[in-house]
């Protein structure tokens, strides 16, 4: 006998004869969000509903953060105009492109972000977002993932920082070590300039496609791996979603700001620190041994070259050169460095840095740099989230050792079918 | 209230083919088309909810949601509109309200009546 | 002084409840070793001091979730003077599963019966003094996020603490049989004294492997007292 089950029917029925006795039902009213709900779990429009308001999201998120971009770059550029006019060579160097180049090149793409938080946050305030985890259930479920991994991974499209903290709300223990150890596939946007610098530069009109394409692609790798660990190393199956749904209501927009402030507060502590302190270490690998490089001139005896030159011949395979190897160094530190990094290299601003590309880059060997970017590994604010919420250096380094190797490998793939098809 | 469904269904239809088409193609068939392929696809997506009411018992929700989904998406365009706006006065460059004007703008009237009844029934039903 | 938990089903109000009772006098841990976030505070009624921790949300007592085995073990070990049960009046079925549970642990419950408005408002009707009768806790209806019904929440806590009533729901006779008779073994072999008698029988009949760890009892063992059962 299953006393499991005996002991649940037993406690039911026991609940059924109380409640039957003391709660009277007078008649269910239709309900407003059952008006909504009907549209929204619909079993053919749920899922196109609720890609078409992801889309929504984003697209809200890059186009009106547009001007305030362009208002920061403009500041700090001239920022950095100015301190390049310093009489002192070393000085000058430091704060227009080390401390102006390195914060400003992070700090113009915290509209993006922030417009993207707000939006996501107002959707989460409608109440809707436990109805798409129900609706994306069923597919999750195939994968090995369960509905409410589906807003950590939804998250880690803004940053996986906070969607790997989001995790907590997941019981199953095995479903959420699954779930935070494939979220960074999920493209966060600080790799987004990658894709739009080098879309942009190597595929023109096509370059939307091609962003969307390597965002899908971190989408299916996530959902291949997940399976893998699921099958392999986790055994069991996803726990079924047991959901409240809660009544929608209109977000006010204060509240909406309320919470995205939060959200973007943690990304500007990330940009005040690491982000700082990486573009200084990067000014400071390229621009030194100080004579060598003739104050930053010549920037084939620096620290960077030589650090670049190390890891090239584990990258050429890949068409990539010195250059990207010291930007991808950089990206370990975080992704919004890799393109700083590329520009101070060629020695350009960031306007000069898509024509510079071109003569180190081939379109096949932009793709590859832009599967590596968004596979290779996680930012060091991510990986420390990671450790804390894995709990231990060892899964943690599973994580580093599969991403790596898994990066390299489609990297590779990618390259060579590119480099044939594009011949 | 089937009959003005069964329109906004054809007319999204319509236009969301019109933008795949262009996105397709590379560049806009007609000014107020934008070659946008992703673009196109939501307002495919709008259409199938439109079309789905006409076939489902509660036609009603879906007449009203549709029109929301319009109404955000012609509002979302506004915005963007408007922003581009504002980076050109930042950036120093020409711009010219019109080459931002594109078809979901001119479809936000027509999401205005359903938006309306959604909103009604938010005020009377219990939530 | 008192010491009070707060347990119910996650999103019934019990935060709402807990800041109601608690006010500014609170501080956010953790539970020791895990990641999961601990709410603790005081409430000064009547002279008395309620300590209160919030509970993790869970739906049982199982052992599958670090969620449910924190509140299962808080209740067994720490042993509250009372348990406040959150529940939810427009989900009481399902929210009343984990109120048998903590019947069974024999804890000495009081109930908030939150959310009436929504019951209502979803078309139930509900006589609070019949169903307090029935399950023989006391029960206070509350609206938490208006403010009704705290004090008299609070009123309850201080009345239970004083009384201490143990109840006790049987469920149909056939596994009531089984129950009596793991019982019987417990008491017998002396498992887990300190411990209510109930709960481990129960435990046990489902192969809690928290308890037979603890109990020190195997599977076999258990299988062959159910054989016992004519």
């Amino acid at each position: 006998m299953d006393f499991v089950s005996e002991l649940a029917v037993a406690r039911y029925e026991k609940i059924g004869e109380i409640v039957g006795k003391c709660v009277e039902k007078i008649e269910k009213p239709r309900t407003f969000s059952d008006v909504i709900d009907t549209v929204v779990t619909d079993k053919y429009v749920g899922i196109p509903i609720f890609l078409s308001l992801m889309w929504a999201v984003f697209q809200f998120g890059y186009s009106i953060s547009v001007p305030f971009s362009d208002a920061i770059d403009v500041f700090f550029a001239w920022c950095a105009g100015i301190a390049s006019r310093i009489e002192n060579p070393y000085l000058a160097s430091f704060l227009s492109d080390g401390f102006f180049g390195g914060w400003g090149f992070v700090l113009v793409f915290l509209p993006p972000i922030a417009f993207v938080f707000i939006a996501l946050t107002i959707l989460e305030q409608t109440g809707y977002l436990p109805r798409a985890a129900f609706v994306v259930d069923r597919a999750m479920t195939r994968v090995g993932l369960q509905g409410k991994s589906f807003i950590p991974m939804l998250l880690g499209f803004g940053c996986n920082v906070p969607a790997i903290m989001a995790t907590r709300t997941i019981d199953d223990e095995a479903d959420r070590k699954i779930t935070i150890m494939v979220n960074p596939l999920m493209s966060c946007s600080a790799r987004l300039p990658v894709y739009v610098l080098f879309a942009g530069a190597f595929f023109k009109e096509s370059a939307g496609a091609v962003i969307t394409l390597m965002y899908v692609l971190g989408i299916i790798l996530a959902a291949v791996m997940a399976t893998l660990f699921r099958k392999f190393i986790f055994g069991g199956s996803p726990s079924p979603l047991l959901m409240e749904l809660p009544p929608y209501e209109v977000p006010t927009i204060k509240s909406a700001l309320m919470s995205s402030w939060l959200r973007i507060q943690i990304f500007l502590k990330k940009a005040a620190t690491i982000l700082f302190i990486g573009a200084v270490i990067m000014w400071f690998l390229a621009t030194h041994p100080w004579d060598a490089t003739n104050g930053g001139e010549l920037i084939e005896n620096s620290y960077a070259s030589m650090i670049g030159h190390a890891v090239e011949p584990i990258i050429s395979p890949l068409g990539l050169d010195w250059t990207a190897g010291v930007a991808l160094v950089g990206g370990f530190l975080a992704k919004e460095i890799v393109i700083g990094t590329l520009a101070m290299i060629y020695g350009v601003g960031e306007e000069g840095v898509a024509d510079v590309i071109t003569q180190h880059f081939t379109p096949a060997s932009a793709l590859a740099l832009m599967t590596i970017t968004l596979i290779y590994v996680p930012c060091l604010a991510t990986l420390g989230v990671v450790r804390q919420e894995l709990g231990s250096w060892k899964w943690t380094g599973l994580v580093l050792a599969y991403e790596l190797i898994l990066a390299y490998i489609v990297a590779l793939i990618v390259y060579a079918v590119a480099s044939v098809v594009m011949l | 209230m089937k009959w003005y469904s069964a329109i906004l269904f054809l007319i999204t239809l319509v236009a969301g083919l019109m933008e795949v088409v262009s996105g397709l193609k590379g560049d806009s068939i007609t000014s107020l088309v934008p070659s946008d392929v992703f673009g196109g696809i939501v307002l495919l997506i709008v259409s199938a909810v439109f079309l789905r009411g006409l076939t489902h018992r509660e036609h009603y929700a879906f007449y009203e949601f549709g029109s929301l989904m319009l109404c955000i998406f012609s509002v979302l365009y506004i915005l963007a509109m408007l922003a581009n706006g504002l980076d050109a006065a930042i950036v120093g460059e020409e711009w010219n309200p019109i080459d931002d004007l594109r078809i979901e703008m001119i479809l936000l009237p027509f999401a205005i009546p359903g938006t309306l009844r959604l909103i009604r029934e938010k005020r009377e039903l219990p939530p | 002084m008192i010491k009070v938990a707060l347990a119910g089903n996650p999103n019934v109000g019990k935060s709402v409840i807990f800041n109601a009772l608690t006010g500014m006098r609170q501080k956010i841990g953790n539970w020791p070793g895990v990641t999961v976030e601990k709410k603790e505070g005081v409430c000064k009624y009547k002279d008395v001091e309620f300590h209160i921790v919030d509970l993790p949300g869970i739906y049982g007592f199982t052992a599958h979730s670090i969620d449910e085995k924190i509140a299962r073990d808080y209740i067994l070990k720490e042993k509250p003077d009372v348990v406040v049960n959150v529940v939810d009046a427009s989900n009481i079925e399902r929210n009343l599963y984990l109120t048998m549970q903590l019947i069974e642990m024999e804890a000495n419950i009081v109930i908030a019966l939150n959310k009436m408005d929504l019951a209502e408002q979803r078309g139930y009707k509900i006589d609070v003094r019949k169903l307090s009768r029935e399950l023989g806790v006391p029960v206070t209806p509350t609206v938490a996020v208006r403010g009704e019904g705290i004090e008299e929440l609070k009123s309850a806590i201080l009345q239970a603490s004083k009384t201490k009533r143990k109840p006790s729901i049987r469920y149909s006779d056939g596994i009531e049989r089984y129950i009596s008779l793991v019982e019987s073994k417990v008491i017998e072999n002396s498992i887990l004294p300190d411990c209510p008698l109930r709960f481990v029988a129960i435990k046990l009949l489902e192969l809690d492997n928290e308890i037979m760890k603890e109990a020190k009892v195997g599977k076999e063992v258990i299988e062959k007292w159910i054989s016992l059962v004519s």
